[in-house]
């Protein structure tokens, strides 16, 4: 087989028609994709605040830590240095009511996971 | 089928007139059909597939820049889905060797032209993605390589090369009758 007979056997290959009902068949699935709803779009503007004020607190924590931990010099390891800088960011926490911020938060971002999810689901 | 009415028709899709829509799956229908067969080589699979082909481009229709052709971005639209679609569902065929076997008419010389013809297309079809891609939309677009890139969306170079190889692989498991064919750089 030479070059021009390859080219000729692929270039006159079988020509076939839309069948009958091709037409109407592609229009009615494309009516039915226009008659669905469009799509709920994630809602950025209402995560966008709760994510910042999440990483206000938790940069407050951190840095409200930091000058009782250099108050505590001679702490030798990794270890010991976060078993220092825990406690008093709890006792921070525990004082302007993290726990119940946390709470808050936690249960936001729940309740956008599920809607998100549901209206995934719908449309 | 002019350039003017397919830009026409769009805008009229867009402002929400389907039966425009319904126009331009007139005029594109057996293209889209006959690129749908020359990818999967059944007729009812083919028609399938260019449906889901239109679906996509009616989903999609606001992407369409108007610096290409409408037909470039319908064929690179179908193109893709059609890759897609054999992706998830490979196309039935045999093995390439086999095929090649049933093509070289030496070892079955029963078999007339047009028998031998469609062995010859399914081992195109069997070949791997890219080179297949590559050789059907060549031949599909005329030998056109820039048609072919277009709806690949990929440089030439990159298609001449794959229809190099994909030839090479044909040639080289069917010394007796693809022997001959080498890299024509058509056009």
């Amino acid at each position: 087989m030479n070059p021009q007979e390859f080219d000729r056997i692929m270039s006159r290959d079988e020509e076939i028609e839309p069948e009958p009902g091709f037409l109407h068949s592609v229009m009615t699935a494309v009516r039915n994709d226009a008659a669905i709803p469009p799509r709920i779009r994630f809602p950025w503007l209402c995560v966008l605040p709760q994510l910042l004020v999440w990483c206000i607190a938790l940069a407050w924590a951190v840095t409200g830590s930091i000058p009782l931990r250099d108050r505590m010099p001679g702490v030798p390891s990794a270890i010991g240095s976060w078993g220092i800088s825990i406690e008093p960011i709890l006792k921070r926490a525990d004082a302007f009511g993290a726990g119940w911020i946390l709470l808050a938060l936690a249960s936001a971002a729940i309740c956008l996971m599920v809607t998100r999810q549901l209206a995934g689901r719908l449309t | 089928m002019g350039v003017h009415d397919d830009s026409e028709d769009v805008d009229k899709v867009l402002a929400g007139d389907l039966s425009a829509f319904e126009r331009i799956v007139f005029r594109w229908q057996g293209p889209l059909i006959n690129l749908a067969y020359r990818f999967c080589r059944d007729h009812s699979r083919a028609q399938d597939m260019a449906q889901e082909a239109f679906l996509k481009a009616y989903r999609g229709l606001r992407g369409w820049r108007r610096d290409a052709a409408f037909s470039t971005w319908l064929f690179s639209i179908a193109t893709n889905c059609y890759r897609t679609h054999l992706r998830r569902i490979p196309a039935a065929t045999l093995p390439l060797d086999t095929l090649l076997q049933i093509a070289d008419g030496r070892r079955a010389p029963g078999l007339s032209d047009p028998e031998r013809n469609q062995a010859v297309r399914l081992a195109v079809s069997a070949l791997p993605a890219k080179y297949r891609d590559a050789l059907i939309l060549f031949y599909f677009h005329d030998m056109d390589i820039a048609g072919a890139a277009r709806s690949l969306n990929l440089p030439e170079g990159t298609v001449k090369a794959r229809l190099s190889r994909g030839r090479e692989i044909l040639r080289r498991k069917l010394p007796q009758y693809l022997g001959e064919l080498k890299l024509k750089e058509v056009r």
